[in-house]
């Protein structure tokens, strides 16, 4: 999708609505966060067009091998069973990220972030839930109303953890890879090669374009609510009105489908659902030398991880 | 609720991309029958408007603010089979453009979110609500009682993909190789959040919504009807088949479900019995203890309990419907 086709994002101010005076210390309330929200999906799909017209390694493969490629890894990601295995395929993604200049530090930050915010929180107890043999204890503690109880970070514990977190980055780095250098138009396209019935690809693809029409339409109406409010309102107004928000959404999406049909029967659509705009994928001798290198590396991941032991 | 990569072992990920092709086939069928041309459009509009309102903040009490999943609200307005394809289709672009929720996962967080969600959500609000008139507040409290369901089966149905991976992939150290909680800590995380916060969430914004339409936009609750005329309610008996058969999954689980055990079990744990408990723990002697009839398989007697115990259900939901029904 090209930037002239969607709305500016909201002035930054909006999404700073916490910082009024009066109020130094307030929580975000739903209306700001949701405006935020709106504001960074947009930001998001925007900024992955822009990194994909950037001329990288990655960026100057076949959107098919691209597609393919990350598929093995992503499997291979998903077999290997030694963090030390896990570490390497995460050296070597950035890597991979640094040829096609993609900024390393806020990948790392928006990707790492991301994990640690949720899979590290997740995988913090398993350092002493999982059972195994001690590596380091705290207490005894005497909590009041137990009896005494011991800590312990277990071996077991810290593998575990260790490859929650390594796995779920190298998969999320992956996938950011994968789709912020490719446009999304010929990413979708590119779906084709594993099978996926054209019907999906092109509801996947008008699906994508309406989502910012909708983001903007919902954006609109939360800036509406915003701008007019004046005091704090009730907890139960303000989900009643979210309510009417969404059903009006739902009723405006209907009718859009129905007028986007019509548009369709007008300019002669049969009910056939065909590709278009044929772009012709052009296979090079260097997507071949990829595909030979990511298949052996996927290969020799998934061996030395076997070398390594820990079955 | 989105699983993430990383979370799921490769076999149960293809397993549920197996469990979730055949839904995604039939949906695709029965969808381009009753719309014809229109399916791309609406489908395209549906996934569009699932994918805005999972970003909408809603207010929850003590200052906190939650999402909906709006997989029921789809479901009651359009039908599941539609709403199947329209969250598949969301949770694609989530996955590949936002990170939420894996790639490798996507066929098991389909199968809670995009299949078993609306269509747990879809048949509990036709059994509530069935022959009333459009404005009939059962509408709303069927589509918000559906929604509660439908979310908290989807929460269960992943508490109980997490809770098995440690169970069954580990290395021969012990060492969880996927998720690292068993069952007896993914079972009540999941389910206290949803049973508690996000289950009611999703049932108020539901019921809100249904409520709005009945206002404001009534032709679009009769969409459904127009479209698919009034067709049986077989496919949820498939359904709840294919639950029963996976009852003896609970054999799984090592120990007791928290907050489950019985005065014996409690013994074990505390060393004591609490006094008032030892005197009201035998006030009901069940006549099937411990899901299992003597000189029966172990798997067998669960599924022949989960029959009883659903035929039962049936009987019950049947008869308050009935009674509702009345004018």
């Amino acid at each position: 999708m090209s930037a002239q086709g969607i709305a500016p994002l909201p002035p930054v101010f909006l999404s700073r609505l916490e910082a009024r005076p009066g109020s130094p210390r307030r929580r975000r309330d739903f209306l700001a966060k949701t405006i935020a929200g709106f504001s960074q999906a947009m930001e998001n799909a925007l900024l992955a067009e822009g990194f994909s017209r950037r001329g990288g390694l990655l960026q100057g493969l076949d959107p098919r091998l691209k597609v393919a490629a990350g598929a093995v890894l992503l499997v291979s990601a998903a077999l290997v069973r030694h963090p030390a295995t896990l570490a390497g395929l995460y050296v070597v993604v950035l890597l991979l990220a640094a040829a096609s200049h993609l900024p390393l530090g806020w990948l790392l930050k928006r990707v790492g972030v991301a994990v640690l915010l949720f899979t590290g929180a997740l995988a913090l107890p398993a350092l002493f839930l999982t059972p195994g043999r001690d590596l380091l204890s705290f207490g005894p503690v005497q909590p009041a109303g137990f009896g005494p109880l011991t800590l312990a970070i277990t071996e077991q514990g810290l593998r575990t953890a260790a490859l929650l977190i390594l796995r779920a980055s190298v998969s999320v780095l992956l996938v950011t890879l994968l789709v912020f250098t490719t446009p999304w138009a010929t990413l979708l396209k590119s779906l084709r090669v594993l099978r996926v019935p054209q019907f999906f690809v092109l509801v996947l693809s008008t699906t994508h374009r309406y989502i910012f029409l909708l983001l903007r339409t919902a954006n609109d109406m939360f800036l509406a609510r915003e701008s007019r409010r004046v005091g704090r309102l009730s907890g139960t107004d303000n989900r009643r009105w979210a309510a009417r928000a969404m059903g009006h959404l739902l009723v405006h999406s209907y009718g859009l489908s129905e007028e986007v049909y019509l548009a369709m029967l007008s300019r002669g659509f049969r009910g056939e659902v065909t590709a278009q705009g044929r772009e012709a994928f052009q296979w090079q001798s260097r997507d071949s030398w990829a595909a030979v290198a990511a298949l052996a590396f996927a290969v020799a991941a998934v061996s030395i991880d076997a070398m390594l032991g820990w079955r | 609720m989105h699983i993430p990569d990383g979370y799921l072992s490769p076999a149960t990920c293809v397993a549920f991309y197996a469990a979730s092709a055949p839904f995604w086939y039939v949906a695709a069928q029965r969808t381009k029958r009753f719309l014809t041309g229109r399916m791309v459009p609406l489908l395209s509009l549906l996934s569009a408007f699932t994918f805005v309102i999972m970003l909408f903040n809603i207010p929850l009490p003590g200052g906190t603010t939650g999402h909906a999943v709006g997989g029921t609200l789809l479901a009651v307005v359009l039908g599941p089979w539609p709403a199947l394809l329209g969250v598949t289709v969301a949770l694609v672009i989530q996955a590949l453009l936002f990170g939420d929720g894996g790639i490798t996962a996507l066929g098991a967080n389909s199968f809670n979110m995009a299949i078993v969600l609306p269509m747990v959500g879809y048949y509990t609000y036709r059994l509530i609500s069935r022959n009333a008139p459009v404005t009939s507040s059962r509408h709303v409290v069927g589509a918000a009682i559906g929604a509660y369901l439908g979310l908290n089966a989807a929460a269960l149905l992943t508490a109980l993909e997490l809770g098995m991976q440690p169970l069954l992939f580990h290395s021969a150290d012990g060492t969880p190789l996927y998720a690292p909680y068993g069952l007896g800590v993914a079972l009540p995380v999941m389910m206290g959040s949803h049973l508690l916060v996000a289950g009611v969430l999703e049932a108020l914004i539901t019921g809100l919504v249904i409520a709005y339409l009945q206002r404001a936009h009534q032709p679009l609750l009769s969409l459904r009807e127009k479209w698919e005329g009034t067709h049986s309610i077989r496919a949820l008996w498939i359904a709840l088949g294919a639950l029963i058969l996976m009852a003896p999954l609970g054999l799984l689980a090592s120990g007791v479900a928290w907050g489950e055990w019985s005065a014996d079990e409690l013994e074990q744990q505390l060393g004591f019995v609490p006094a008032g408990l030892a005197a009201l723990s035998n006030l009901w002697s069940a006549p099937l203890p411990d899901y299992s009839i003597a000189g029966i398989d172990a798997s067998l007697g669960y599924v022949l309990l989960a029959v009883v115990g659903v035929g039962f259900a049936a009987l019950i939901t049947w008869g308050l419907g009935r009674m509702l029904a009345r004018p």
